[in-house]
């Protein structure tokens, strides 16, 4: 079972929340195909929240395929979002994590690795590089000190 | 089904609230709303803002049945007064939260029992016990955040279909205040309640309200999704030297130095040297509560089409 | 409506279950004895009514043991031969004469002013406070929004007092009726007229009717001031005033006696029979025209030579169909002062 967090001032939309946890819950593998998502009832009562802005954020999981709700039992994940490549053991993290401490040896703090990280993803993927699902581990995106690990 | 939302299936009633031409006024001629035009669809978490004296809770006063009309009506489940029906699905708790104080809180709930045929003492007793409350004390002697509890319960306990909440909150720490918020959506989200709540603090509300009733001098001077109201302002920022805005569309235009900043009501792009962004609800809010009403502005609610 | 919304994706199935299975368990679990608003009002009166019992059992021991002693020494009198007036030189009867007229005094002087002055208490600590407190906390908005009608509510909240008065002032008008007719009025000592100030307001009918009506009128007064002390404080005023009007009504209640008598001079103009209340009287002069007492004190020559004195009084008999009367017009006043209550609640707003 998932639970959110809803930040008030954070300036994103309720709902938008709702999703965004929830889409990095399936990529993270906290929760899998067949789970039940809380119902709005429990969201709600947990969070002080409008149930209709849960109700709009399940619905709009639904219409991405992502959960399903069975009349009378409650919403249930239909397809996960997790990915192997990105897995805690997996070798894109591995490679990733070889690139950030190239980095900081090479003197760059958080923020530096941080806004180069982002400028980077900012340009490939305006630019269209890779399709808007496409996996963020495509080769070389990450800088010619990349994690170039092709992985399937 | 799967498309249908909340919103759109509690329309197929009549709204939760509906005020044609309503008016209201006191001894001494003083007008305490007037030509209030507006719908609360069943279904709704409604908050109503506005600032100390605007309105607010003589709207939930009248709402509740407890005066009467100057002028025109006030439907509730379109029903323009006071039936037996209308009086066992709408629960209320008054801004002074009135309760005997010689009562025991048990006595208190056992009130709600007798008085309510629809009574759900789990519902109530849940909110008495979420307080650690002890059921044999005097209501007179509990803290005035205890009191609300209590008053919140016996609104909960009535199973009612339309709660008004006048200021509900304003006495209760940010913990309890939270888990009452969560308590009453709770219900909302069970039962499809409507409720209807006022308070003068505006985050309170935001995340919590998907209908909007902005009162001001006691005209209704917004009403609808709050949503849909803020995609139709923007808060554009320039430079104040030559910058014409369009006509007849601010809301409110400060000027800093050489920096104006301006709220609009539109929500087509502007031309111009502007900075344009979508405004915080807060940021709405304060614009409209800065600017009092022209005084020959009806209260038609500017944007019913987003309430639509 | 509430059905529709439950169908969205996010169906609690789970929370729904027992509240809906309390829902029907609930009546079930209902206790017995009163219940809806009248369990409400008598828990809201309890210590009210609990009050009026105590002090109607202490007044009621109070007349019950007056009667009890009175008797006693009235035989006693009749052993030793003192009943009579005319043994009361006696010093052994003067002594047993002084008890009663103790006990009299202690009738006429305290109980009598006491139970006259019922009325206006139970309008000011009953009456006055109920609807007032109602107002001054609120609750009458706590109450208004449950399910019960304004109607219901009232006239439970009014039925519940209304028959503690009724049903205390009854047993109180009994036994001070009871106690004035069999050991004052016929006793041996006291001669206490009912029509008397103090006498006619604790028997029969007057002090359940003047009760209920004080209980009313102070309702009214409460609801209108809604502050709780200072409802209290001009029901009794308001009360009292009630009373003094009514005084000067009741002569006219029933047809007057009117009669003329040779004018006796030495016996102060005319002279009344036993019980009677004289309301007006003067002397019919020569010429056959008429003057008041009051102009008879003006000249006091002019009343002498009068041949004929008259006067208007309601023989002791006029007593019963006056409380009638009189009972009627306050239960009448009771009802109109009730209906406004019930108009103002539910018309004017809470």
């Amino acid at each position: 079972m998932i639970e959110y967090r809803i930040e008030r001032r954070s300036g994103v939309s309720t709902y938008q929340q709702i999703v965004q946890q929830t889409k990095q819950a399936l990529r993270l593998g906290v929760l899998q195909p067949g789970d039940k998502l809380p119902t709005a009832r429990e969201v709600v009562e947990q969070t002080a929240i409008n149930p209709n802005t849960v109700l709009k954020a399940y619905r709009e999981l639904e219409r991405e395929g992502l959960v399903e709700p069975r009349p009378g039992l409650g919403t249930f994940v239909r397809r996960s979002l997790a990915r192997p490549e990105a897995a805690a053991d997996g070798p894109l993290r591995a490679g990733l994590v070889e690139w950030v401490d190239e980095a900081r040896t090479a003197g760059l703090d958080r923020e530096d690795i941080s806004a180069l990280m982002t400028s980077v993803l900012e340009q490939r993927f305006r630019t269209g590089v890779t399709g808007s699902t496409g996996s963020a581990g495509d080769t070389g995106a990450a800088g010619s000190t990349g994690p170039a690990d092709p992985a399937a | 089904m799967t498309d249908a939302t909340a919103a759109t299936q509690a329309i197929s009633g009549p709204p939760a609230i509906e005020a044609v031409g309503l008016g209201k006024r006191y001894r001494g001629d003083r007008w305490a709303l007037r030509d209030c035009e507006f719908t609360v669809p069943a279904g709704r978490i409604c908050g109503v803002v506005g600032a100390n004296g605007a309105g607010k809770s003589t709207l939930l006063t009248l709402a509740a049945r407890l005066i009467e009309p100057t002028e025109g009506e006030l439907r509730v489940f379109g029903e323009a007064s006071s039936t037996p029906e209308t009086r066992a699905r709408v629960a209320c708790v008054t801004q002074e939260k009135p309760l005997y104080p010689s009562f025991t809180v048990a006595g208190t709930l056992r009130m709600g029992r007798e008085l309510n045929p629809g009574w759900d003492e789990e519902a109530a007793q849940r909110v008495v016990d979420m307080g650690e409350l002890r059921l044999d004390a005097r209501v007179g002697s509990l803290s005035g955040g205890q009191r609300t509890r209590v008053a919140l319960a016996l609104a909960l306990g009535k199973r009612a279909d339309l709660l008004l909440l006048d200021e509900p909150m304003s006495d209760l720490d940010p913990l309890a205040r939270h888990e009452l918020m969560g308590v009453l959506m709770a219900e909302a989200a069970e039962r499809g309640t409507t409720i209807l709540v006022s308070s003068h603090i505006l985050p309170e509300l935001d995340g919590v309200m998907d209908h909007l009733l902005l009162v001001q001098a006691g005209r209704i001077r917004l009403s609808g999704d709050p949503e849909e109201i803020l995609d139709s302002h923007q808060l554009l920022t320039g430079i104040a030297e030559g910058a014409e805005l369009p006509a007849g569309t601010a809301v409110e235009r400060r000027v800093r130095g050489r920096q104006v900043t301006a709220l609009l009501r539109t929500g087509e792009p502007v031309d111009g040297p502007w900075e344009s962004v979508r405004p915080s609800l807060e940021e709405l809010l304060l614009a409209y509560l800065r600017t009092p009403l022209p005084p020959s502005a009806t209260a038609t609610a500017p944007d019913r089409e987003a309430a639509a | 409506m509430s059905t529709s919304t439950l169908s969205g994706p996010a169906t609690p199935s789970g929370p729904a279950a027992p509240s809906a299975a309390n829902g029907v368990s609930a009546p079930a679990r209902r206790r017995r004895g009163p219940s809806g608003v009248l369990w409400l009002v008598l828990h809201q009166n309890r210590p009210a009514i609990r009050s009026v019992a105590i002090l109607l059992v202490l007044v009621s021991a109070v007349l019950v043991a007056m009667h009890v002693l009175i008797q006693d020494r009235i035989g006693t009198m009749q052993q030793t031969s003192c009943y009579t007036p005319a043994s009361w030189e006696r010093i052994e009867c003067r002594v047993q004469l002084g008890r009663i007229e103790m006990l009299t005094r202690m009738f006429t002087d305290i109980l009598q002013p006491a139970v006259t002055a019922a009325p206006v208490l139970i309008g000011m600590f009953l009456g006055g406070p109920l609807l007032a407190q109602e107002y001054e906390r609120g609750t009458v908005r706590l109450v208004l929004t449950q399910s019960v009608t304004p109607r219901r509510w009232l006239l439970t909240r009014l039925a519940v007092p209304g028959a503690t008065v009724l049903v205390a002032t009854s047993v109180l008008s009994a036994l001070t009726s009871w106690v004035w007719w069999s050991d004052i009025y016929r006793g041996p000592v006291a001669f206490d007229p009912p029509f008397q100030g103090f006498t006619y307001p604790v028997l029969g009918l007057a002090p359940v009717a003047w009760s209920l009506f004080g209980l009313a009128l102070g309702v009214l007064v409460g609801q209108l001031l809604r502050r709780t002390v200072t409802a209290v404080l001009v029901s009794g005023v308001v009360v009292a005033l009630a009373q003094a009007v009514m005084v000067a009504w009741r002569p006219f209640f029933w047809p007057l006696v009117e009669e003329e008598q040779p004018y006796n001079n030495m016996m102060g103009g005319f002279v009344k029979p036993a019980g009677a209340w004289l309301v007006e009287d003067g002397v019919v002069r020569a010429d056959g025209t008429r003057l008041m007492r009051d102009q008879c004190f003006e000249a006091a020559s002019v009343c002498d030579e009068a041949p004929t004195s008259w006067g208007q009084y309601h023989p002791a008999s006029h007593f019963v169909p006056i409380q009638l009367v009189e009972a009627g017009l306050l239960l009448v006043l009771t009802a109109v002062v009730v209906t406004v209550v019930l108009r103002r609640l539910t018309r004017a707003g809470v």
